[in-house]
């Protein structure tokens, strides 16, 4: 004890904390994400204002609620793109910040009016089997890959369908 | 707005009126009749026999206390005929209590005090928890005091820099969140009341904080305290209050300069720093052997201020500019800022203080960083947005301790804030004004101590973006402080708020609080505290219409619902202080060249456990309706929400005040009742640590911040799924004290760890400073 050198002590005590290694962030690695064709079918309205592919984290199963359901969208919401507008097609990619599964990619219309957030329309969403239109496909995307072949028949025909949520 | 509302507010600005009417009346009637003696004397160091300036001398039994002067000396008028212990305190000294000292009639008693140093660099007085000056262990609720040996042995832009090591508080983007009442809330609104010498510090729009504004160099000490502080300080102030206490005038002419210099290194990768070429230290002093080189990455600062005593009047004056060129894209600032303070004691219970303050500041802005890969470079739009801010603030204090019984204090103070944006997608722009008044009084009566008071305060606001906005509040206020014995302390207080959007509604608070402390023996301190907390929307909170980088804040004339909390609070703190002699004791450093003996370890130790529990209604928070797209958000009020927690804090020293040591661990369970997560931007856990070792006239310091990942995010346009990591910060200094002149070298951010507290935005990278300060 009385050799004790309170220099020392510090030190080893700034020593365990410091050797702590890393830098916390880092530089992402490889970009991973998702592509695909967007295909139109029917005729475009005239009313248009945009058109976006969207990512969600989850599906909103089971909520009905206006208010829930804007809420899960932004809680789920993960990354989307803009589409031009008046095309047969489009190829698509986006980058997903974050490796994991995700269960709805859709196509999402708004019309040109005041509050165009109110009349949001699903063109269509990603289904493995066209013939299986219960639930989308949910995408499973690995760190750094490109997952592609995440295509979508947006319906302009029929936009006024009744669909689960918009 | 109803007719009836109008009569309410109408009658209660008669009340006010009628009741400072009543205190005038009252007043005189108190203070006649008494026969009064005084106390006069010194107070020294018991070892050397030195005076001392500033100690805190008070009359126990009574209202009264000064402090003293230059030569030790003091002198308190007025006192009632009769026995009293008269106490001596200051920071680095035990307390010292004369018992059974007799005031005559007409007569001057004089006694002499010899306080004991200690190694504990504690301020021991505060004020802040009940608006009187108290012992730190009498307060029922957690207090925290930030001294100015604290604050000045780090060289920091702003005072939150240094606030940020004191257990459960920490500040994200200039908001202040103690024990995880706040997280982050876009800088619209605080829970915690900023006050400048009991004046608060808030803006008259958005309700936040500007720390630019706080002349850190003259800052005295800060005082924090948790828990709610609604019964006596009303909306703002229901997670608790942080007082800043700038310091007093000398009573002799002192002149100060401080000089800083430093640099930003360069990112833990060299990716990251592409954007500045050549502009990081490192680069220019090994690439191109360029010592100082233009355009560097640093930042500079140069602090003057005067102050002396002429008769009556102390006057302090400070004058400060900073420049820094940031540690990223729209990183930069260009700072100016001047105090001017004015104390008039006409006797040592009477004193008129009259405080102005100016900030200028021209930064450059943006939400969030362009990339992952780039996080330090902003979008190419935004490469060029600016805002120029500036503040300024009149406050004015009056005291008088009027005998032993009365004492009031009168305050009036006035916060102009004038800012511009020059973004590339709007020039808007405000004008607000907060405009403040209030009186108490302070009645010792038997065992009890009587606080009440009133407040009237009004904010305007005239933007773009609110249009031409007013508020009012008016509160009445009242405490009891019960002394059951010297042991025991019972607190009872409440509060009546009337809060005022013109034109839009008004809204009624009653904030009651009850406290309790037991010290069953010197040195332990038991207290339980429950209160309720409010604080009411801010202007920009409802009618802020405004789009920043993309995203646009919708108003909402809905918000009329102010935000509530219960808290209650139960903790035990420990002193202990022990001489303990271990024979000849050597102390040897790195290769021995400095070596001393002592004989005595002198270990001292304060240990504090907290626990505490609140629970939110109406909270107020960034949300989404059904009338808002993806890239809209509104204020507005949310479910119930939950928080509950713990902290430990333990500060101690060793080797006759060489080496001393703190450590604080706070964990919080914050929870939104209707939703089950964890609320937005809070660390489920945060440490505090820091070491300092004197020897010689050298001092080593370090400090180290740990919190743990933010697990809950506001999640716009899918930020919520970038990667987020816990917070490790460690600081490093050396200081040399050269008596009138000191010196230092500050590392921040040594390991050059990389995170982020709000999404997007990194929060600063390894720099170094380099600070001389000079009196004369």
């Amino acid at each position: 004890m009385k050799r004790l050198t309170p220099l020392g002590i510090i030190l080893v005590f700034a020593a365990m904390v410091s050797c702590y290694q890393g830098h916390g962030l880092s530089p992402p690695g490889k970009t991973q994400g998702i592509q695909g064709r967007v295909t139109f079918v029917g005729t475009w309205p005239d009313t248009t204002k945009e058109v976006w592919v969207v990512v969600l984290e989850n599906y909103p199963e089971g909520i009905t609620d206006e208010n829930e359901l804007l809420l899960f969208v932004l809680e789920n919401y993960v990354n989307s793109c803009l589409v031009p507008l008046f095309v047969d097609y489009h190829d698509y990619q986006l980058d997903i910040p974050k490796p994991g599964t995700y269960a709805w990619v859709l196509v999402a219309w708004f019309p040109d009016i005041e509050n165009y957030f109110l009349g949001v329309k699903e063109l269509g969403a990603y289904y493995k089997d066209p013939e299986q239109l219960d639930f989308p496909t949910p995408i499973n995307v690995l760190p750094g890959v490109v997952l592609d072949g995440i295509d979508i028949v947006a319906d302009l025909a029929n936009i006024n369908r009744e669909t689960p949520f918009f | 707005m109803s007719r009836t509302k109008n009569n309410i507010l109408e009658n209660w600005k008669v009340a006010f009126l009628i009741g400072l009417l009543l205190l005038g009346m009252v007043l005189p009637g108190v203070t006649q009749g008494e026969v009064r003696g005084k106390i006069s004397g010194r107070v020294v160091d018991a070892k050397t026999g030195e005076p001392l300036f500033g100690a805190n001398v008070m009359v126990k039994g009574t209202l009264l206390g000064t402090a003293t002067d230059p030569d030790g000396q003091f002198l308190i008028p007025n006192l009632p005929v009769g026995i009293f212990d008269v106490e001596a305190s200051m920071m680095g000294y035990k307390k010292k209590q004369k018992k059974d000292v007799r005031i005559l009639l007409e007569q001057e008693t004089e006694i002499t005090l010899r306080l004991e140093p200690t190694a504990l660099q504690q301020p021991t007085l505060v004020i802040t928890a009940t608006k009187r000056k108290q012992h730190i262990e009498d307060a029922s609720t957690s207090v925290d005091v930030v001294s100015r040996a604290d604050i000045q042995a780090r060289s920091v832009t702003n005072l939150d820099e240094v606030l940020q090591n004191t257990a459960g508080f920490s500040v994200i983007d200039g908001q202040i969140d103690l024990r995880g009442s706040t997280g982050f809330n876009w800088a619209a609104g605080s829970r915690v009341l900023l006050m400048v010498d009991g004046h608060p510090l808030i803006n008259g729009d958005t309700g936040g904080i500007n720390w630019d504004a706080i002349p850190v160099e003259e800052v005295e000490r800060v005082e924090i305290v948790k828990g709610a502080g609604s019964a006596l300080y009303g909306s703002n102030a229901m997670a608790g209050m942080v007082n800043i206490i700038t310091r007093d005038p000398t009573p002799y002419p002192e002149t100060r300069v401080k000089l800083s210099w430093g640099f930003y290194d360069k990112p833990a990768y060299s990716e990251w720093g592409l954007w500045a070429e050549d502009r990081f230290f490192s680069d220019k002093l090994f690439n191109r052997a360029r010592l100082i080189p233009r355009h560097m990455l640093s930042f500079e600062g140069i602090d003057l201020s005067h102050s002396r005593q002429i008769g009556k009047v102390g006057i302090l004056f400070t004058l400060g500019r900073k420049r820094s060129s940031g540690y990223e894209q729209n990183g930069d600032f260009s700072r100016w800022n001047a105090l001017g303070k004015l104390k008039v004691r006409f006797s040592p219970q009477k004193s008129l203080t009259i405080t102005g303050n100016w900030a200028l500041d021209d930064h450059g802005d943006f939400l969030q960083w362009l990339s992952k890969d780039r996080p330090l470079e902003v979008p190419e739009e935004e490469l060029g947005n600016r805002v120029r801010y500036e503040k300024a603030n009149l406050h004015t204090t009056f005291q008088h301790g009027v005998n032993g019984r009365l004492a009031y204090t009168l305050k009036a103070n006035v916060y102009r804030c004038h800012w511009k944006n020059f973004f590339y997608d709007n020039e808007d722009y405000a004008i607000t004004d907060r405009i403040g008044t209030e009186a108490q009084v302070d009645v010792l009566w038997g065992k009890q101590i009587f606080t009440f008071g009133s407040e009237i305060t009004t904010h305007h606001a005239n933007s773009m973006i609110y249009g031409n906005r007013d508020t009012w509040d008016f509160a009445v206020y009242g405490e009891d402080e019960l002394k059951f014995s010297p042991a025991l302390t019972l607190i009872l207080g409440t509060r009546y708020d009337i809060h005022k959007i013109v034109n839009l509604s008004s809204d009624q608070q009653i904030s009651p609080r009850m406290g309790l402390v037991y010290r069953p023996w010197e040195g332990t301190s038991f207290r339980l505290s429950a209160g309720h907390g409010f604080r009411a929307p801010s202007i920009a909170e409802i009618f802020a219409d405004i789009t920043v980088s993309g995203f646009h804040v919708v108003p909402n004339l809905d918000l009329k619902k102010a935000e509530r909390a219960w808290s209650v609070e139960t903790g035990v703190r420990q002193a202990l202080n022990l001489n303990l002699y271990t024979g000849p004791y050597t102390t040897s450093f790195w290769g021995n060249p400095f070596r001393w003996t002592t004989e005595h370890l002198n270990p001292h130790l304060i240990a504090d456990l907290t626990l505490f529990w609140s629970l939110y209604n109406n909270m107020i928070d960034v949300g989404m309706s059904p009338e808002l797209s993806m890239a809209e958000v509104q204020f507005m009020n949310l479910g119930k929400a939950r928080n509950r927690g713990l902290e430990v804090k333990i500060t101690g020293s060793l080797l006759d005040y060489h080496l001393s040591a703190n450590v604080g661990y706070t964990l919080i369970d914050p929870k939104n009742m209707d939703t089950g997560k964890m609320l937005n931007y809070r660390s489920r856990h945060r440490i505090v640590t820091g070491v300092e070792l004197r020897f010689w006239r050298i001092t080593l310091g370090w400090d180290y911040r740990y919190a743990s990942r933010i697990e809950e995010v506001v999640n716009l346009l899918g930020s919520g799924f970038d990667e987020r990591v816990p917070m490790h910060v460690m600081d490093g200094r050396i200081i040399l004290d050269l008596g009138s002149t000191q010196i230092s070298l500050e590392g921040k951010n040594l390991r050059n760890y990389h995170y982020t507290l709000r999404q997007r935005f990194l929060e600063p990278i390894r720099h170094f400073v380099v600070t001389l300060r000079r009196k004369f």
